[in-house]
C-alpha cells in the first residue's frame, strides 16, 4: 500500500541518504570483539539465563562503559594453552547444554526473499519457515540434563513414537506420562541434550574416551538431530583432549567447511591452537 | 525414524563416516548474527549511538534477539524485528545516560570509510554527520519508521507491524518525519555544522 500523499524526498535529501547507506560495515577488529563476547554469553547459557545485560551492568556499575554484561567475555591476557583448552571445552559444552537448545528450536527454516513493494533499498534475503518453531523459551527441563547419571542402556525417548498405540503404559513418572502421544522437538531435543551433556561431563572429567563415546551414540540415535553442530564441535574438542590431533583438524577443518558461520569456530580455533 | 547401527557404538569416530551433514539455512543465533551484524550496527548509529557504545548496544540487541528468537515469526522479515528491538534498547540507553553526566550522548563521531578515495570519503563522511545530526532532530516516535523505509527501504507494511502501528499511521510518522528530516539539514548547514 503506497500512502499517495506521501510527498518525494527532495534530491539533496536523497543524496545524503545515499552517503549514509555507503555507511563501512564494521570493523574487522569490532567484529572480531562482538564476536567473542556473543559467543561467550551464548555458550554460558546467558541467552536461556536471567537476562542480565550490558544496560543492566551499565546501570549498576556507570563509569564503566565499555564493561558490558558479560562475565567471561574475554579470556584474560597471558592465559596459558591449558587454561584455554579448557576454557574452550567448558565454553561449548556448556553452550550445548544452554544456548544450542535455543539454536535447535529454530531450524529448518528456508531463505527467501521478502520483495521491498517501495524504497531505495533491494530486498534482503531473510529466513521463513515452513512451520512457526515451538513456542519456548527453555529448551528443556531440568532433569533432562543429568550429566552425572549414566544413560540407560534402552533407547532414546524419541524413538517411543514407534511404538504401538496399544502398549501398555510405562512407570508413572513426569517424563514418560504422555507416552501414547508423539514426542515433541522438545522431547526430542531433551534426549540430545542428555547425550551432549554426557560427554561434556566426561570431557570436563578428563575422559576424552567417554566423550567420544557418547557422542558416538549421539551420531547413532541422531544423525540429523537438533544439536548436530554442537555434537561436531564437542568431538573435534574431545579428539584435541585425546591426543588425537590429525583427526581433530581433519574434523576441524570439516566444520568450518560445513558451518562457516558458526559462533563455535572460535573456541574450536582456540582449542587446536591450544594444543599446538 | 532411521533405525539404530550398532555399529557406531564405539568410542572413536569412523573414518569414513560423515561427521557433519550438509548445512541447512536456518535462524539460527549464529547465523543471524552473521548476516544481520553490519545492519544492527549501522541502525544503532542512526539511532544515536555512539561508537563507544556501539559494541555494548549491539551485544545487548543480539542477546535480546537470540533470547526471543522463538517469538520472531520467520515469515516476517528479519530485520524489521531487530530493528524494534534495536530502537527500543537505544531508547533505554538513551534514557540511563541522560542522567549519566560523563557520558554525553551526543557523542556521535564518524569513522573513516576506508574504501573511498580521501576526498570521497571526507565529502561522505561529512554527509553522514549532517545525517546523524539530522536524525536526532527528528521525534524519536517518527524517528524509527524514516530510518527503517527511506534509509534501509523496508517494506512499510512490516515496518509497521515491527512497531505494532496502524499502516495508516506508520505513513502518517513518515511523512512527519520526513518534514522534520529536511528542516532540520537545513538548519544544520545554516549552522554551518557539521
Amino acid at each position: 500500500m503506497m500512502d499517495p500523499d506521501l510527498p518525494p524526498l527532495s534530491l539533496d535529501v536523497a543524496r545524503l541518504l545515499d552517503a549514509e547507506r555507503s555507511r563501512p560495515d564494521p570493523s574487522a577488529d569490532f567484529r572480531a570483539r562482538l564476536t567473542e563476547r556473543l559467543a561467550a554469553d551464548v555458550l554460558d547459557g546467558a541467552v536461556l539465563g536471567d537476562g542480565r545485560s550490558t544496560l543492566d551492568a551499565a546501570s549498576a556499575s556507570k563509569g564503566t562503559p565499555a564493561a558490558g554484561g558479560a562475565p567471561a567475555a574475554s579470556p584474560p591476557p597471558g592465559i596459558g594453552r591449558l587454561a584455554r583448552l579448557s576454557k574452550a571445552v567448558a565454553l561449548l559444552l556448556v553452550g550445548a547444554a544452554g544456548g544450542a537448545g535455543l539454536n535447535a528450536a529454530l531450524r529448518e527454516p528456508a531463505i527467501v526473499h521478502v520483495p521491498a513493494p517501495q524504497g531505495p533499498q533491494a530486498p534482503h534475503p531473510v529466513p521463513a519457515s515452513s512451520r512457526l518453531p515451538e513456542p519456548r523459551t527453555e529448551p528443556a527441563t531440568d532433569s533432562s540434563v543429568a550429566p552425572a547419571r549414566p544413560l540407560p542402556p534402552s533407547r532414546p525417548v524419541r524413538h517411543a513414537d514407534k511404538a504401538p498405540s496399544a502398549a501398555p503404559p510405562a512407570p508413572a513418572s513426569a517424563e514418560s506420562a504422555p507416552s501414547q502421544a508423539p514426542l515433541t522437538r522438545d522431547q526430542e531435543l531433551a534426549s540430545e541434550r542428555a547425550l551432549i551433556e554426557r560427554a561434556r561431563s566426561a570431557l570436563a572429567r578428563g575422559k576424552p574416551d567417554d566423550a567420544l563415546e557418547a557422542i558416538a551414540r549421539h551420531r547413532r540415535d541422531f544423525a540429523a538431530g537438533q544439536l548436530v553442530e554442537e555434537r561436531c564441535a564437542l568431538e573435534i574438542l574431545a579428539l584435541a583432549v585425546g591426543h588425537n590431533l590429525d583427526e581433530a583438524r581433519r574434523r576441524a577443518a570439516e566444520f568450518r567447511r560445513t558451518y562457516p558461520g558458526s559462533m563455535l569456530r572460535r573456541t574450536i580455533d582456540q582449542a587446536l591452537d591450544a594444543k599446538e | 525414524m532411521e533405525s539404530p547401527r550398532d555399529d557406531e557404538e564405539r568410542s572413536t569416530p569412523a573414518p569414513d563416516a560423515p561427521m557433519v551433514p550438509s548445512p541447512r539455512p536456518s535462524v539460527r543465533p549464529s547465523v543471524v548474527y552473521q548476516e544481520e551484524l553490519a545492519f544492527v550496527v549501522r541502525s544503532l548509529r542512526r539511532l544515536g549511538i555512539g561508537s563507544a557504545d556501539l559494541e555494548d548496544l549491539a551485544h545487548d540487541v543480539f542477546m535480546t534477539a537470540f533470547r526471543r528468537l522463538d517469538r520472531y515469526d520467520p515469515a516476517r522479515p528479519i530485520r524489521p524485528w531487530l530493528f524494534g528491538i534495536a530502537f527500543r534498547l537505544a531508547a533505554d540507553f538513551r534514557r540511563l545516560v541522560r542522567h549519566d553526566r560523563e557520558r554525553p550522548i551526543a557523542s556521535v563521531s564518524e569513522p573513516p570509510d576506508d574504501g573511498a578515495a580521501p576526498d570521497e570519503a571526507a565529502a561522505q563522511s561529512q554527509d553522514r554527520r549532517l545525517v546523524l545530526a539530522a536524525l536526532g532532530k527528528v521525534d524519536l516516535a517518527r524517528q524509527p519508521v524514516f530510518i527503517m523505509h527511506d534509509i534501509e527501504g523496508l517494506p512499510m507494511p512490516e515496518i509497521a507491524h515491527a512497531l505494532d502501528l496502524p499502516l495508516g499511521t506508520a505513513y502518517s510518522r513518515l511523512r512527519q518525519a520526513r518534514a522534520e528530516f529536511t528542516e532540520a539539514v537545513r538548519a544544520e548547514r545554516r549552522r554551518g555544522s557539521p
